[in-house]
C-alpha cells in the first residue's frame, strides 16, 4: 500500500563557510555563489545569517531547510529577550540550536550550520553542528561543499597540524582574514561550486560587525 | 474565516468515486462518506508528478522596475492543451506573481494569496502585501507542504516594487528561495540565463523600452529552442506607477532553418 515517490524533498545547494575564533574576535567567511545541480542561481547569496544577539548563524546545505532554522531560530531569540530582559548568549543559543535540530532527528534539517560569537568574557566562540544537532565548541570551522579542500589548509595554519612545525601558532585579526581570502583563492581552482566572492564578517566587542567583500572568480 | 477556504487544509473528505458515479445509492439516500483510512487518502489525493505544466518564467529588474514574461500555454504532457492559460497574476499594485511547473498547483496557490488580499482588504486600514511579504508567505507555504510530503509542484516568482526598489525572488517546490536581479524558472534557466547574465551584469541599468526589448529577444530564444514553448505571451512591467500587462506573439525568424542542416 505504501506510494513509490518520484520525488525526494531534500536537495543540495552550494556554499563554504569558515569560521575562525580568537581571543576577542571572531572571523566568519562565506563564498557568495548560491548553484542548484550545475546552474549558478546567484552570484550574491551569503551563507552567513546576522542574528540579533549580534551572533552569526553560517548554514549550508538544503536551503529551504536553511531558511526555516533561520526564520525558527529568529522567533526564538526574540522570544527569549522578551523572557528574559536581555539578549541570548551565543552558548545558549548553540544549546538551543542543538535541541531544535535534535528535534527533527527523523526529518532532519539537511545543513551543516555553525554559530559564532562572543561569550561573555569576550572570547571568540564557535559551536559547529552536524545535522542533527550535534554540538562541539570549536576554535574554527569550515563547512559545505569545498569544505575537504579547505579545512586541511586551517588545520595546517591554525594547529599546525601534519606539518613540519607543529603546534598552535598565534595569528592577528588582520593575518586570519588575510588567509581567509587566500584559501577562498585557493579552493576556487579546484572547485566547480566556489567562487564569485567571498564576504567576510569580523566581530568584535568594540566595533561590532564589520564586513568585507572579496571577489573570485566567476567560472 | 472569509469564505471558509483554509489553504492549509487540503479539501479532501469529498473524494470518493462511489459518490461521483451515484453508484450502489439512490439520489435521496445519496450520502458522501469520507474516506476511511489515512494511506487511502495519501494515496488518492497526493500528486508527485506534474501534470498540467508551464514552460519557463523570464524574469529580471531594470533602473525603474521588474519585468516578467511567460507564455500562455498549458501543456498535459507533450500535448498543447490549454493555449490562453496566462501565468502572470496580478496581486495588487506593487505585486506580481508568476507561476511555472504545475499549473493546478499553481491555481491553489493564487486563490490562497486572492483570499489573503480579499482579508486585508476587509480590514480596511491600507495594508497591503508587499513582494517580500508574499515572498515569505509563499516560501513558507511551500516549505509546509513538502515536509508533509504533499508538494506543490510549481516554482513561483514573486515580483514587484518593495519601498519603490524593485524586487525579484524565487521558491521552488521544496521551499528553497533566493532574491536575484535575473530569474528563469525551467528550461529557460538553462537555455538564456548564462547570455542575459552577461548583457545585464555589463550594463548600466536598462530602460524600460531596452528591457522590454531584451525580453521579446529572450522569449523568441525560448520558442526557438523549448519543445514546450508557445508564440503567444504575456509580457508583464512593475513600476512605482503600477503593474501593466502586455500581449505579444514572437515573430520567429525561420530563414536560419536551411543552414540548419538536420532540418531538412
Amino acid at each position: 500500500m505504501v506510494k513509490q515517490h518520484g520525488w525526494y524533498p531534500y536537495e543540495f545547494q552550494s556554499g563554504t563557510t569558515v569560521a575562525i575564533a580568537g581571543d576577542d574576535y571572531v572571523v566568519v567567511a562565506s563564498d557568495t555563489r548560491l548553484t542548484e545541480n550545475y546552474s549558478i542561481l546567484s552570484r550574491t547569496h551569503s551563507n552567513v545569517y546576522k542574528m540579533h544577539n549580534n551572533s552569526l548563524l553560517l548554514s549550508t546545505g538544503f536551503l529551504g531547510d536553511v531558511l526555516t532554522l533561520k526564520k525558527t531560530l529568529e522567533g526564538r531569540i526574540k522570544s527569549y529577550e522578551y523572557t528574559h530582559n536581555k539578549p541570548i548568549s551565543t552558548p545558549a543559543l548553540a544549546q538551543m540550536i542543538s535541541i531544535m535540530m535534535y528535534g527533527r532527528r527523523f526529518f532532519p534539517y539537511y545543513t551543516n550550520t555553525a554559530v559564532a560569537g562572543l561569550d561573555s568574557e569576550g572570547k571568540g566562540c564557535i559551536f559547529g553542528f552536524d545535522p542533527v544537532g550535534s554540538m562541539t565548541p570549536e576554535r574554527y570551522t569550515c563547512e559545505g561543499s569545498a569544505m575537504p579542500l579547505l579545512l586541511p589548509i586551517l588545520d595546517s595554519y591554525m594547529l599546525g597540524k601534519n606539518s613540519t612545525k607543529p603546534g598552535p601558532v598565534k595569528r592577528t585579526k588582520e593575518e586570519i582574514v588575510k588567509m581567509v581570502k587566500d584559501i577562498y583563492m585557493a579552493g576556487c581552482e579546484r572547485h566547480v561550486e566556489l567562487g564569485d566572492g567571498v564576504v567576510i564578517h569580523v566581530l568584535t566587542k568594540d566595533k561590532g560587525i564589520e564586513t568585507d567583500v572579496h571577489a573570485l572568480r566567476k567560472d | 474565516m472569509l469564505g471558509g477556504f483554509n489553504p492549509y487544509q487540503p479539501c479532501w473528505d469529498t473524494i470518493n468515486d462511489k459518490d461521483d458515479f451515484n453508484i450502489n445509492s439512490s439520489a435521496k439516500t445519496h450520502i458522501i462518506n469520507p474516506l476511511a483510512t489515512e494511506a487511502e487518502r495519501s494515496i488518492r489525493t497526493r500528486t508527485v508528478t506534474p501534470v498540467v505544466t508551464g514552460s519557463s518564467v523570464a524574469a529580471f529588474t531594470f533602473k525603474d522596475g521588474v519585468i516578467l514574461a511567460a507564455d500562455i500555454l498549458g501543456s498535459y504532457g507533450s500535448l498543447a492543451k490549454y493555449r490562453n492559460h496566462p501565468r502572470i497574476h496580478q496581486v495588487n499594485d506593487k505585486t506580481v506573481l508568476a507561476v511555472s511547473g504545475d499549473l493546478s498547483d499553481a491555481d491553489y496557490i493564487k486563490e490562497a494569496i486572492d483570499t489573503k488580499v480579499d482579508e486585508d482588504l476587509v480590514q480596511e486600514d491600507g495594508g497591503e502585501m508587499t513582494p517580500l511579504a508574499l515572498y515569505s508567505w509563499c516560501t513558507r507555504l511551500m516549505y509546509h507542504r513538502r515536509t508533509k510530503f504533499n508538494p506543490l509542484l510549481t516554482s513561483i516568482i514573486v515580483a514587484g516594487m518593495e519601498n519603490k526598489e524593485p524586487f525579484l525572488g524565487r521558491i521552488n517546490d521544496k521551499g528553497s528561495a533566493y532574491k536575484e536581479f535575473l530569474i528563469m524558472t525551467g528550461i529557460g534557466n538553462h537555455l538564456a540565463q548564462g547570455w542575459i547574465r552577461t548583457i545585464l551584469e555589463n550594463s548600466n541599468k536598462l530602460n524600460k523600452d531596452q528591457a522590454e526589448q531584451l525580453m521579446d529577444r529572450i522569449i523568441k530564444q525560448l520558442f526557438y529552442r523549448d519543445c514546450r514553448a508557445f508564440a503567444r505571451y504575456r509580457v508583464c512591467i512593475v513600476t512605482n506607477d503600477g503593474v501593466e500587462f502586455k500581449a505579444k506573439e514572437v515573430q520567429p525568424d525561420w530563414s536560419l532553418a536551411p543552414l540548419l542542416r538536420n532540418t531538412e
